[in-house]
């Protein structure tokens, strides 16, 4: 293909198409266009004069279009191209301070395209522009999908959904316009004439529900959305408060600030200047855990993390157990800095994983807590505005700065690749043979008060002695502790002098995550084996739509982690189903589906919920009522005028178009002549009006026929002659 | 048969991003992409085979006058389900939206319609993906179309009436071709049968147009129209015309003695064998 004949090619597809002069379909495009702006906007994009501005802004630039619709558009394309240019130019400069991750370009990309949205807007005139806008605001509502982690961001789409059938369907519609029909539809009865209006309803409301059928089916069967081969990795703070000394810091506990805030009294009011424990604080999340401690968070959802599968949400670890209280024997913290990613160092007993184990979390607070970075263990990378943070030697990391409502972070983990069955099939011995970790740390974590009960040790030896592995011992336990004890968040105080695994395993045999997981750890210490106390959240719940994993305050958790030679620290609690490997199923986006909606259905029909609903529902009945009445009345209008009325009201916007004004007192034989419309069949059309008009005998219908079509004919010569 | 004859742009277009925020949804982790894929898949799904179930359904009827003419507008009552688009290829119509009401056609085909081979097509109500479908309709009477005649200048040697003073030889039994201004009506009254009369004056022989239709389509329809402005003109003139046709029972010799005749005769008229009567050349 020669260049000439590329650039007819380009010029012919690019070429003006006719003006679409239904003001319906510019309606419902302008909707949906609005609705997908402000469901963009509405994700933190743009200044906030821009969110007011721009809505008004894209009105005007509809109504612009429709007015503008026959003109040539040559100096409305150089303003829209300036427009372009300096939308562009604002883009490039917000590129400038972003630094090396691309995740920070979302939103500078998200209102780009808003603007581009908006300039387009004013140059609209034709069906295939509006279909355009109809594209461009798809595009508009998904990127405004991607920045959302809300729920409620189901009402923008769904109401988007609704306005681009609509405009669909409008287009439809007016694309059948265009055909040649029949010129004179009989309409014999009210009943008939009432038909379009509720067959547009039917066919609409129709439309509407298979579509929506349909979504919900093929939803059920789409994989679910994941993170494994993300290249944006979301990373952001609301501020900066810096944390003097880089210590622990948790204020969700109350207190004076520090990390043990008011940990271990549940009840404290914050009274004598101190603030009070928050309803979601965990006294897991400070620098010891007293398993005496009681009183659980409640159900506020603290953070949401987007993952392609569960896991557990590590925030710390502990390695010190008197028989009470874990603490970490080692608040040793190392520095580690990075440019937008910041690679985290390897520990001892660590195993170097190639990059396709990696597990990308990405960490939405929606809660102040602790200055802990949660992730998936095994953290190798971070995505962290603060371009430093501090590690321990577990693998803790803590940030320097607050981490408030709003802050984001990504943590790149490796996903141990054990294979179950490889690892049941591994001798102890061989395991216990010493690969991995050195004397010093094999000694911390197989630490054990020297006054612990010998029971605990004999009952670990009992229940894992017909267990040939590692992996089969550590089953064994779980297994033992599922049959012999009961989890519950109501249990006795532990009375004083009492060592808390013996009394758990022994006297009590009810707990909670804490009792159970610290049992676990304490058995598999007593064999030999490295152990420590992991403390986090467990996955949460996945909210099939948004994605996320719903981390509420009560799934902070307690487990145990273990140490496998050659593999690494592998996380195990009989209380929580998350696997301790990757199991390498595609999940599905229904995952989840049933819980979420059952947990949602409660809040659904609550008092807030119902009133929210049922706004939203009468608004919803009210908008259509005012739109099917309108569409009603304007049929009614229409159809009550006769039809020499219809048929001179035509041939006078013809004539308009033609460029010719009827005077007062023109008929419109006269009207007709002075636009050049004469010969026999006008003659016979007038005849045929005039005894319409004026003569008591019924005009037959053929007749009329004959002279609405030769209006039809006149209209499609005016807008030949136009173009 | 039913079955989809069109993948319209907003289909495309739709798919197009549909896969586009699922390759998103796949590396961002965003769920509302995949609920956005979800919903622009049901739309284009539910656009792709609701017109299917709308064809399926659909009805037309189509009432035809029994008389046209090619190139001149043919009203046709039209009552079809809403939203479908149609078109009658044998009458030339090309695509227009039926619905209920008068049509006009301009037929470029002659020939004698008993039945109509509709189109019906459709991709309502959101323009995804068109559908097709052809129906067979029954008229209730056949259309039949004859051509458009050709003006033919008739020379001044051309057969007249024969009018004037004329003696009266006798009188005989009717036969096709005779002139009705011939008919001798007092004699018809008495016998009940048409009676010619027999006059000594100049006698003219009737207009016998053999209408012999060879060649490529347009030579065939140039001939008939032809024939339809030979016949026409000399009717205008007062003469009797005989037409010699092919009809697809066989030939057909016969007299017109009316436009709409000549139309219905050519209108019939196929390409065949007309055995033109001896001594008479076309």
């Amino acid at each position: 293909m020669s260049i000439v004949s590329l650039a007819r090619s380009v010029k012919s597809a690019n070429a003006k198409g006719a003006p679409e002069a239904s003001i319906a379909v510019r309606v419902a495009t302008l909707f949906a266009v609005l609705i997908a702006a402000n469901a963009t906007l509405q994700q933190d994009v743009g200044t906030p004069s821009i969110r007011y501005a721009l809505p008004a802004g894209l009105i005007v630039a509809f109504a612009f279009s429709y007015y503008a619709r026959f003109r040539p558009g040559f100096i409305v394309k150089m303003f829209l191209a300036v427009g372009m240019l300096a939308a562009s130019a604002h883009f490039v400069s917000q590129l400038g301070g972003i630094g090396q991750n691309a995740a920070a370009a979302q939103r500078p990309l998200a209102e780009l395209f808003l603007w581009t949205q908006l300039l387009h807007s004013f140059d609209v005139p034709a069906r295939r522009d509006l279909r355009f806008s109809l594209a461009a605001s798809t595009v508009l509502i998904g990127v405004g999908g991607v920045l959302s982690i809300a729920s409620d961001y189901a009402i923008s789409l769904g109401l988007w959904s609704a306005a681009a059938v609509f405009a669909l369907a409008l287009m439809h519609r007016s694309e059948l316009a265009e055909l040649p029909r029949p010129t004179q539809v009989v309409a014999s009865s009210a009943r008939s004439r009432r038909m379009p209006t509720r067959a547009l309803a039917t066919s609409l409301g129709l439309t509407l529900a298979s579509s929506f059928a349909v979504a919900g089916l093929i939803f059920l069967f789409l994989p679910a959305s994941g993170t494994a081969r993300a290249f944006t990795f979301p990373a952001s703070l609301p501020n900066l408060d810096r944390i003097p000394g880089g210590g622990l810091v948790n204020p969700s506990l109350g207190g004076n600030g520090n990390g043990n805030g008011n940990a271990n009294d549940p009840t404290s009011t914050g009274k004598g200047g101190d603030t009070p424990r928050a309803s979601f604080g965990y006294v897991g999340f400070s620098t010891e855990m007293d398993t005496a401690a009681r009183g659980r968070p409640d159900d506020t959802i603290v953070m949401k993390v987007r993952a392609s599968k569960p896991g557990f949400w590590r925030g710390q670890s502990f390695d010190h157990w008197d028989g009470r209280r874990w603490t970490a024997s080692s608040d040793k913290t190392k520095a580690v800095s990075g440019d937008g990613a910041i690679d985290l160092p390897v520990f001892e007993g660590a195993v170097q994983m190639d990059d396709s184990n990696d597990f990308i979390q990405t960490v939405y607070v929606e809660k102040p807590g602790p200055n802990l970075i949660f992730g998936a263990a095994s953290a190798t990378k971070l995505y962290f505005p603060d371009k430093s943070v501090l590690v321990l030697p577990d693998g803790t990391i803590r940030a320097g700065v607050a981490l408030g409502t709003g802050a984001v972070y990504t943590v790149v983990s490796k996903r141990p690749p054990a294979d179950p069955v490889a690892l049941a099939a591994e001798p102890f011995n061989r395991l216990l043979a010493g690969r991995g970790l050195g004397q010093p740390a094999r000694t911390v974590y197989t630490q054990l008060p020297t006054d612990m009960p010998a029971r605990v040790a004999e009952l670990a030896a009992s229940i894992t002695s017909s267990s040939p592995s590692l992996l089969g011992k550590v089953q064994a336990i779980e297994d033992w502790l599922g049959n012999n004890t009961t989890y519950s968040i109501d249990i006795p105080s532990l009375p004083a002098n009492t060592d808390a695994v013996d009394h758990f395993l022994f006297t009590e045999k009810v707990g909670f995550c804490e009792q159970i997981a610290s049992s676990l750890v304490v058995m598999m210490r007593s064999l030999g084996v490295p152990a420590r106390l992991g403390v986090g959240y467990a996955s949460g719940e996945r909210n099939p739509f948004t994605g996320l994993y719903e981390v509420k305050a009560s799934d902070a958790h307690a487990w145990a982690e273990i140490y496998f030679p050659g593999v690494g620290w592998l996380t195990f609690d009989p209380t929580a189903n998350v696997p301790f490997t990757d199991d390498g199923q595609v999940p599905l986006a229904r995952n989840g589906l049933t819980d979420f909606l059952a947990s949602r259905l409660g809040p659904v029909f609550s008092a807030v919920g119902r009133v929210v609903l049922g706004a939203g529902l009468l608004a919803g009945m009210g908008f259509i009522g005012w739109f099917v009445r309108r569409l009603y009345r304007r049929r009614q209008a229409l159809a009550a005028r006769s039809w020499p009325t219809v048929w001179n009201d035509r041939l006078d916007h013809i004539g308009r178009k033609a460029g010719h004004h009827r005077t007062a007192g023109q008929t419109a034989r006269s009207f007709a002549q002075a636009v050049g419309f004469v010969g026999d069949d006008w003659d016979v059309a007038f005849a045929v009006l005039d005894q319409a008009a004026y003569s008591d005998t019924q005009v037959p219908d053929p007749k009329r026929a004959f002279a609405d079509e030769l209006l039809r004919r006149a209209s499609e010569t005016v807008s030949a002659s136009r173009k | 048969m039913l079955r989809p004859s069109r993948v319209k742009a907003p289909a495309l277009i739709m798919t197009a991003l549909a896969l586009a925020f699922f390759g998103i949804s796949r590396t961002s982790g965003s769920g509302w992409a995949t609920v956005l894929v979800a919903t622009l898949l049901g739309s284009v799904f539910a656009g792709a085979f609701l017109p299917m179930m709308r064809l399926a359904r659909a009805s037309i009827s189509v009432h035809t006058p029994t008389d046209g003419t090619v190139s001149l507008a043919v009203p046709l009552d039209i009552d079809a389900t809403s939203g479908l688009v149609a078109a009658i290829p044998a009458l030339g119509t090309g695509q227009f939206h039926a619905t209920k009401g008068t049509f006009f056609v301009r037929p470029a085909k002659r020939g004698v319609f008993a039945r109509l081979a509709v189109d019906l097509r459709s991709s309502s109500p959101l323009g995804m993906v068109e559908w097709k479908r052809t129906c067979e309709v029954n008229l209730a009477a056949p259309l039949e179309l004859g051509p458009f005649p050709i003006d033919v200048e008739l020379a001044d040697a051309a057969p007249t009436p024969d009018v004037g003073e004329e003696d009266l030889r006798g009188i005989r039994a009717y036969v096709p071709g005779d002139s009705s201004r011939k008919l001798h009506w007092p004699a018809t009254a008495r016998t009940g049968e048409m009676m010619t009369r027999e006059t000594d004056g100049v006698t003219v022989a009737p207009v016998v147009i053999v209408v012999d239709l060879v060649g490529p389509e347009v030579a065939v329809e140039t001939t008939v129209s032809r024939a339809a402005g030979l016949a026409l003109a000399a009717l205008k003139r007062g003469a009797a015309v005989v037409l010699i046709t092919a009809e697809a029972s066989g030939p057909v010799t016969g007299p017109v003695t009316s436009p709409l005749e000549v139309s219905r005769r050519l209108a019939r008229a196929v390409v065949g064998p007309v055995y033109p009567p001896k001594g008479v050349t076309a």
